[in-house]
């Protein structure tokens, strides 16, 4: 391998890793940097995003508009579960870990009732594209574009609406924004549902590149969460960060030491991480 | 409240034998009391005890399955116990807690295979069981704590350590420590089980003597932790809870403390994987999956996190449900489970023995109120 | 479960359909009673063991899991059990036969309290049950120390000896082969993708013992954790060894999905499986050309073209019609109960040592959806046709015989153990019910070669 492919190598597999990271983690990072609860249904909300992605682009829509739907459906999945659920334990970080683990059981469960062990997935579009010897999914780059896209969206939405100004209160001190008249009940259901529909376009972009099954949502759960912690507070910029800096490490371990050794050092660096940076990425950014 | 129950007790007529013995029954308990646990009245203490005993008969009323689960669902109440030490009373989220459970476990199996000619060779495994979980812990909590790492963050890094467990002794296929066949994701089978050598006699197991010695275990540890936590270290474990940098302004190592306090419950997690391992003569990888990682944290918050009481009786509780859902055969336990957490959480945010506590409370207040003027005439 | 629903939900009244309904209320008799005497501190509890026990009748049990991972391959076990039974009329040596079933749901501790309940308290003729070796590594001990008759039917690596278990499944060494095939018809260099824990590892190791006899070598092994769904660098290391085909040895779903990266990639090497289409069904579940070029061997397939697997395939899918796919797992379970009513039948008793000396007698023999399926004395493990087959472009599976032609017929006949496994293991002369050999070996290197 030469040192232009080894290169170019790292920088696909680096942007792969970070595409999906960066995906997976965002509805996990916008519901707890905010509502400040863990979510341990969120694989769940990819799982829904994925499967009615998947339904929607075999009944013959368009990819694109197959994973709208699919995030939609969960967006509307997470509506369900907010209203019945999350609503009775805002700030209880703990109780929601439980219900939200119950959900995640049920899910599962009915999902494999309904669908069976394994879903018909979706080809993987795009093709591939070449360089030297070697060739990648030209999808999965494009995840990573994707990604950064939907950071952005993210981004402009907390920024530029009338939602995302109250959100941004409510996370900076509750209280005082209920004072100033914001409805901070109103704004986490939104954002429960803002996170949820996160969640299921990342579900609905990962999609064409993992097999469908019941338990696709706790395989990356993990994941998820470690980019979330790694990333800290602040939504956008720690999680894209944490995101980053992980995909960079597993990328150059997974390729010297086998998808194990990739798996072990996006392990073993966040526990360093969080040891040097108790804040999070979030702590050095600000 | 308690305390005035006690008097009201001690100023009826002293002289009495029954009274007399009476006192001496609340004497007893009394070191066992205190605000940091619920059951602090004699009412308590005389339904406890009248449960040991339905405990010590049980073993002849049922077959030897029955009594095998059972023990099984003790070594998780004395699990459950760990955990509620470690995370219900110092705050310390520990997400590893099944971790020290299947390291306990695998150190035991280990070394009981190796020593298994020797006499006392399963009393070292245990030991070492115990031991090799506080010492991992302890070096995980040094670099925790001694890093400021704190809150959710702890339960991560638990987490993350737990699962490159079940990673790497997954991946032990073909790895043996002696005669020991670490079995990779098949397990390590054939591990004997605890012989008890007391001086002049030694005994194997049985399925009863091994549900006599986990039943008494778990009235020690239950025992014991309650002693703790209404001592002087129980107020500590709950000042660092409450308020860390408080507490460390009171001249307290938080660090030190919570490192040892890590440790400690390790200790007791190791433990109850010991007595599992020698109860199923297996152990396996899963031990450290995210699954069983969760199942802990579960028992605490269902039973109630600030109770020693409320985190064993939901650890036996759910480990019977679940056992019993299997057994129907069905395919749907896990959305009874999962419909049961929802709902308990819902209902009970608190944790369900809390929640009957309160109830049980505010019952008695008022039959006391309107039984006290009977009383006065007697 | 989700089978009984559909039969229901097709709205068929069959007498199958009938039939289940039948038996899941038998099934929720027996659950309701399990619930009433309970486990748990009610001094009821001993009454269990003497509800219903009729001497009469036959019980058999299953433990295979309803939920969690593995819960729709064990409710494709339980429910071709329900078919079985119901051919049977629930009825051996004209005695009732009563099923008990239990879902541990993929928990190794609950495998073992319900292994002890159905053997303690329902006091089982049969056991039959476990997905995973570690499900079956968990049971064995108890199935052991209560002296209980046990079947294991699902796909592992081989080498458990155990007087009082009896396998009827694939094992790696049996699927020889389709090592022979890819060497002779692709090239000697191949690169192995393994699942990385003892059965992907210890196939592997039969692999390469074969691929060195046929004069091939691995050029690259990967060994991926399960769970793993993420093959970008193993892609990359593949294009960078440039093998003649690869040998998969992925497991579960999650790992599956490298076929369809390798797609996406544009990885165009032919794929000689030892885990893949027969039990998982890949070239059902993916879009074509995923699979294209996927050589697997196996002793059963849902395509194999003889009438009486095209009648069991459509029988079975006609009362079961969740289940798309007639997979390894759920005839492996058929043909393990056809073993048990012929060991009986020769026994002329349910007498569990006397049924185990029928298994032994070497008259063993039963015409199950795969073909001709032996149980052999010594090992205590099925002799059986392997069938190689090829997926092509449009996922349509032909079965070739060793020079790569169609063919009806199966690559390989009665194929029993390894040598070694067989040199190892002889159960018949030199273990006894009383005095019983019950480990499980595990070939290192070098074991293979002598």
């Amino acid at each position: 391998m030469s040192l232009i492919e080894s290169l170019f190598g790292f920088l696909i597999l680096a942007l792969s890793h970070f595409g999906k990271l960066a995906l997976i983690a965002l509805g996990l990072a916008v519901i707890f940097g905010i509502m400040g609860i863990i979510n341990f249904a969120h694989g769940e909300f990819i799982l829904v995003g994925a499967y009615t992605t998947a339904m929607g682009y075999h009944a013959g829509f368009p990819l694109l508009l197959a994973i709208f739907v699919g995030g939609l459906a969960a967006g509307i999945f997470g509506l369900i579960v907010e209203r019945l659920i999350i609503q009775h334990l805002y700030d209880r970080l703990i109780e929601t870990l439980v219900a939200t683990w119950g959900v995640s059981l049920i899910v599962i469960q009915l999902v494999r009732i309904q669908f069976g062990g394994t879903f018909a997935g979706i080809h993987t579009p795009l093709g591939s594209i070449q360089y030297g010897a070697f060739s990648a999914s030209t999808y999965r780059i494009a995840l990573a574009g994707a990604a950064i896209v939907l950071f952005a969206s993210t981004y402009a939405i907390f920024m530029y609406t009338r939602y995302g100004l109250h959100s941004r209160a409510a996370m900076q001190n509750k209280e005082m924004a209920q004072c100033l008249g914001i409805p901070t009940k109103r704004v986490y259901m939104k954002t429960f549902f803002f996170g949820s529909v996160l969640s299921g376009i990342a579900g609905g972009l990962i999609a064409p590149t993992v097999s469908l099954t019941p338990d696709m949502g706790t395989n990356v759960l993990v994941e998820a969460f470690v980019t979330v912690i790694v990333g800290g507070a602040n939504v956008i910029v720690g999680t894209s960060l944490a995101a980053l800096s992980l995909g960079i490490i597993q990328a150059p371990a997974s390729m010297l030491f086998g998808t194990l050794g990739g798996y072990l050092a996006l392990l073993i660096t966040t526990v360093l991480l969080i040891r040097v940076l108790p804040e999070g990425l979030t702590g050095v950014v600000e | 409240m308690d305390e005035s129950e006690h008097a009201t007790e001690e100023s009826s007529n002293p002289h009495h034998w029954f009274s007399h013995l009476l006192d001496r029954f609340d004497e007893f308990h009394a070191r066992f009391e205190g605000p940091n646990t619920i059951g602090n009245n004699r009412t308590f203490w005389a339904v406890f005890w009248g449960i040991f005993a339905i405990l010590l008969v049980y073993p002849m009323i049922v077959n030897t399955f029955v009594l095998k689960t059972n023990t099984s669902f003790f070594i998780w109440v004395i699990l459950a116990l760990s955990l509620s030490i470690v995370w219900g009373y110092s705050g310390i989220f520990n997400f590893g807690q099944m971790a020290t459970f299947g390291l306990g476990g695998y150190a035991y199996g280990v070394v009981a295979i190796n020593l298994t000619e020797m006499i006392g060779g399963t009393v070292l495994a245990l030991l070492i069981g115990v031991v090799l979980p506080a010492v991992v812990m302890a070096a995980l909590g040094y670099f925790m704590f001694y890093g400021q790492v704190s809150g959710l963050y702890v339960a991560i890094i638990t987490l993350v350590v737990t699962l490159m467990f079940n990673l790497l002794l997954t991946r032990t296929s073909g790895t043996t420590i002696g005669d020991a066949q670490l079995g990779g994701l098949n397990g390590m089978s054939g591990i004997p089980t605890l012989e008890l050598d007391v001086v002049a006699f030694s005994f194997d197991l049985t399925p009863v003597s091994e549900y006599y010695l986990v039943l008494a275990l778990m009235i020690a540890v239950y025992l014991g932790l309650r002693y703790t936590v209404n001592s002087y270290y129980g107020y500590v474990m709950i000042a660092i809870r409450e308020d860390e940098r408080r507490t460390q302004m009171f001249g307290y190592d938080i660090r030190k403390l919570k490192t040892a306090l890590f440790s400690a419950g390790a200790a007791l997690g190791g433990l109850a994987g010991v007595l599992y391992v020698s109860w199923s003569g297996f152990i396996d990888p899963t031990m450290f999956g995210l699954v069983s990682a969760s199942l802990p944290i579960i028992w605490v918050t269902v039973g109630g996190r600030g109770t020693l009481l409320g985190s064993g009786i939901a650890a036996y509780l759910l480990q019977y449900t679940s056992n019993e859902l299997g057994a129907m055969g069905t395919g749907y336990s896990f959305i009874f489970l999962g419909i049961l957490f929802i709902l308990v959480i819902l209902f009970f945010p608190s944790g369900i023995v809390p929640a009957l506590r309160d109830r049980w409370v505010a019952w008695s207040t008022t039959r006391k109120q309107s039984g006290s003027v009977q009383e006065g005439n007697s | 479960m989700g089978a009984r629903k559909s039969t229901d939900r097709s709205g068929q009244t069959t007498p199958n359909a009938h039939g289940s309904g039948k038996n899941s209320r038998r099934r929720f008799l027996k659950a309701a009673g399990g619930l009433g005497s309970a486990a748990g501190l009610s001094a009821l509890a001993g009454c269990i063991g003497s509800l219903g026990s009729d001497d009469e009748t036959i019980r058999i049990g299953t433990l295979y899991d309803n939920s969690g991972e593995l819960g729709f391959t064990g409710e494709g076990k339980d429910a071709v059990t329900e078919m079985f039974l119901e051919e049977q009329d629930y009825e051996l040596l004209g005695r009732e036969v009563e099923l008990i079933s239990y879902d541990p749901a993929g928990d190794n501790t609950q495998y073992q309290n319900l292994t002890r309940r159905i053997i303690q308290e329902d006091e089982v003729d049969m056991l039959f049950g476990a997905l995973l070796s570690s499900n079956r590594e968990a049971m064995r001990p108890i199935v052991n120390e209560n002296k209980q008759l046990y079947s294991y039917n699902d796909w592992y690596e081989g080498g458990v000896c155990d007087q009082f278990t009896f396998i009827n499944t694939t094992l790696s060494s049996q699927q020889r082969p389709m090592i022979e095939f890819m060497i002779d018809n692709f090239g000697p260099d191949y690169y192995a993708i393994v699942a990385d824990y003892n059965y992907g590892t210890i196939s592997n190791q039969y692999a390469r013992f074969y691929a060195e006899e046929y004069g091939g070598q691995p050029v690259g092994e990967e060994f991926v954790p399960l769970g793993v769904d993420e093959f970008g660098s193993t892609i990359n290391d593949i294009q960078q060894a440039d093998p003649d085909w690869i040998l998969s040895l992925t497991i579960g779903a999650p790992q599956a999905s490298f076929f369809e990266q390798a797609e996406a990639a544009g990885l165009d090497v032919p794929y000689g499986s030892m885990s893949n289409i027969a039990g998982t069904y890949e070239h059902k579940t993916f879009e074509p050309p995923v699979m294209t070029d996927t050589y697997s061997c196996f002793s059963y397939f849902e395509e194999i073209p003889t009438e009486r697997n095209q009648e069991f395939v459509e029988k079975f899918k006609s009362e079961y019609p969740d289940f798309d796919y007639v997979f390894l797992s759920i005839v492996d379970a058929y043909t393990a109960l056809q073993l048990y009513w012929e060991a009986v039948e020769l026994a002329g008793t349910v007498d569990q040592e006397e049924v185990a000396a029928a298994y032994e007698s070497g008259d063993i023999s039963v015409e199950a959806p795969s073909g001709t399926v032996a149980m052999d004395p010594e090992t205590h493990h099925a002799t059986q046709d392997m069938w190689l087959a090829h997926v092509d472009e449009s996922h349509e599976v032909q079965f070739l015989d060793v020079d790569g032609n169609p063919t009806d017929e199966p690559i390989s006949e009665q194929v029993g153990t390894s040598d070694w496994f067989a040199s190892e293991c002889q159960l018949a002369s030199e273990s006894t019910w009383d005095d019983p050999i019950t480990e499980q070996y595990i070939p290192e290197e070098g074991d293979l070669t002598e």
